[in-house]
């Protein structure tokens, strides 16, 4: 059933930012993707050897924080790069699995004491520190939980229940989520290739974003311009499989339906698509499925970064915002790394060198365990 | 428009109930394992006895609080959503996941039980054995009572991306080494909310007016045992009667 609703959300993208295996910052994360780099590497936190791979994409020099958690140092690097943040910005964190390092290192307690440092501990550290007026909430949503997180703010402010909704976003490579891909037999011994014809599996990769969405009238109020704008989203559930997407692709295609509805736009009005593209062979056959179902031969980019980044988790679409967001300043959108020999529905779309972006929205879609589907739809800042 | 509360599910460590049992409902400190080992989801699920114990407490909650709302259960997809708050979610499973690995260096891992290191697992899983395909995920905060899941419900139903929707919370109570309040009760408290146009029947009316204020028959609440509270009032012909269970903390009556 199509439940979509007409209406332009216009919510603000003010500010991004995001730290990767690729760089420090979002800037250097772009310049490492457009030249084609990995941070794909030999992880050196733990061992490998029971597993089915050795690589993912580590942040170097990603240290525990106070809590002794990774995640703590891993969102404050990531906030570093905002400024002003509204104290009434309403928190959204997106992680799947947040300090779970801390398991394998203290039973949950903090460093610092008895005291549990669980995930809803990690928000409203987050919250205190940028001393905000609410302690912030946790959205689980497996890998789509940013995309679901940011889904939510934009909703909060397209409501008028918030003017400024904070989306932070991070997951570690930890040898419990390792292990745990490794057992379902979907790492790939090598370099994850989405969307290419011999991809293997995925590779896990760390990283964080975050995202400060604000409702035009408070932007303008502060004489702040739009980075981007985000005008559609749509959530759905496969109903299908607890581990594996839907093979025809229903579910995430009822997703981008959805978002081009709440956005008001017809699928012409997609310029390229940042898909989830995990590099396993059922996600990227289902999200090319997904997409023909929508776009049929219409002409469209897709590309993934997880070549590049790894699969980040409950951060992934978050950080894919933010690279959307640069796509969008530089005009141009980044290979898909490790894709050499892209699926025939792929061909002619998907490209391993940096392609001009065409005029038009940007989609970006993620899928997660659960079959859960969700997509958004962004625009440039510059666009009357 | 309008939304009304038209279903009434729940599990604790000891029982299982609907709406019209809303009274039992008492939780108590301890495991799932019991109430959602005795649980047998009607028509049948496979997977069910492959859950963990929360999961399976959440999965039965959902499944009650549908069936007493009068939906069809029969797996078809329809446009419902769920969304569950919790505190400490999967922190158990997580805890055997990892005893399992660290026991057998790394070859003890289980892709079954990984599945539940998510908490949003039981939620794919009810999806699958109703076949709702609405949006579907898992709010985690300090306050497992907050009724910020309530208010995304809303959201979503006002902007017509669901037709129905399933909220509520869980979580589970803790035992060693994770005790680490004295006393966590086991709950599993799901509500069905569906446009009052589709739906003569119900509890009750639910909103959120301008100041995100929620409102359950024209009363304010102030967290999601408040709902609980009315039904149970209303249920008995009296004031209400939930105490704060346990160790909970709720948001400030003010």
């Amino acid at each position: 059933m199509e439940t979509g609703k007409k209406i332009n959300p216009g919510v603000w993208v003010t500010q991004v930012s995001a730290v990767t295996a690729l760089g420090s910052t979002l800037d250097a994360t772009w310049q490492g993707l457009i030249k084609g780099d990995t941070g794909i590497r030999e992880v050196k936190r733990f061992s490998t050897a029971p597993y089915a791979s050795r690589i993912a994409a580590c942040i170097d020099g990603l240290n525990p924080g106070k809590s002794g958690s990774r995640i703590e140092s891993l969102i404050d690097n990531t906030l570093d790069a905002l400024t002003g943040i509204p104290k009434d910005a309403f928190l959204i964190l997106a992680t799947t699995k947040g300090p779970i390092d801390l398991l394998e290192e203290n039973g949950f307690r903090s460093a610092t004491g008895t005291e549990p440092f669980l995930i809803p501990d990690l928000a409203e550290s987050v919250s205190r520190k940028l001393g905000l007026s609410t302690p912030g909430v946790n959205i689980n949503a497996a890998c789509a939980s940013s995309t679901v997180a940011l889904i939510l703010g934009g909703m909060r402010i397209a409501s008028e229940k918030a003017d400024a909704v904070l989306v932070v976003c991070a997951d570690l490579v930890t040898e419990f989520v390792f292990s745990g891909f490794s057992a379902l037999q979907i790492l790939s011994a090598n370099p994850c290739a989405p969307f290419d014809r011999k991809r293997k599996g995925l590779s896990l990769g760390e990283g964080a974003a975050a995202v400060l969405l604000m409702s035009p009238r408070r932007a303008r109020s502060q004489g702040i311009s739009p980075l981007a704008v985000i005008r559609g989203w749509g959530i759905s559930g496969d109903a299908a499989h607890i581990v594996s997407p839907d093979r025809s692709g229903t579910g995430l295609a009822r997703a981008v339906k959805q978002a081009l509805s709440t956005a008001g736009i017809g699928p012409e009005g997609i310029a390229a698509i940042n898909a989830h593209g995990t590099g396993t062979v059922q996600n990227d056959r289902m999200e090319l499925a997904a997409f023909h179902t929508v776009f049929k031969d219409r002409a469209f980019l897709i590309h993934s970064v997880k070549g590049a980044l790894g699969h980040t988790l409950g951060a992934a679409g978050g950080i894919e915002l933010a690279v959307s967001v640069k796509a969008f300043q530089e005009k141009q959108i980044p290979p898909t790394a490790g894709c050499t020999d892209p699926e025939p529905l792929g061909k002619g779309r998907i490209f391993s060198r940096p392609v001009p972006l065409p005029k038009g929205c940007v989609l970006s879609t993620n899928s997660g365990f659960g079959g859960v589907n969700a997509a958004v739809i962004i625009e440039s800042g510059e666009a009357p | 428009m309008t939304f009304v509360v038209t279903g009434l599910g729940w599990m604790t460590a000891v029982a299982w109930g609907t709406g019209k049992t809303a009274a039992a409902f008492q939780p108590v400190s301890g495991s799932f394992s019991d109430a959602a080992t005795r649980f047998r989801p009607a028509p049948p699920y496979p997977r069910f006895n492959r859950m963990d114990a929360v999961s399976k407490a959440a999965f039965a909650a959902v499944v009650l609080a549908a069936k007493d709302a009068g939906m069809d259960l029969s797996g078809r997809k329809k446009s419902v959503g769920i969304i569950a708050t919790t505190r400490f979610g999967c922190l158990e499973t997580d805890s055997a996941y990892f005893q399992g690995l660290s026991s057998r260096e790394g070859t003890g891992a289980r892709p079954h039980q990984f599945a539940y290191t998510l908490p949003s697992a039981c939620i794919g899983d009810v999806a699958i054995h109703l076949g709702f395909t609405g949006p579907g995920f898992v709010v985690q905060e300090k306050n497992a009572l907050s009724l910020n899941s309530l208010r995304f419900s809303l959201e979503i139903l006002h902007r017509k991306e669901a037709v129905s929707m399933v909220v509520g919370a869980y979580d589970t109570g803790l035992l060693a080494p994770f005790a680490f309040e004295k006393k966590t009760p086991a709950y599993a408290l799901f509500w069905v909310i569906e446009s009052a146009a589709a739906r003569k029947k119900g509890y009750g009316k639910i909103e959120v007016r301008k100041n995100d204020h929620v409102y359950f028959r024209q009363k304010r609440v102030y967290d999601l045992f408040g709902i609980l509270d009315r039904i149970r009032a209303a249920s008995k012909g009296s004031t209400p009667s939930l105490l704060p269970p346990l160790s909970f903390t709720r948001e400030p009556m003010k």
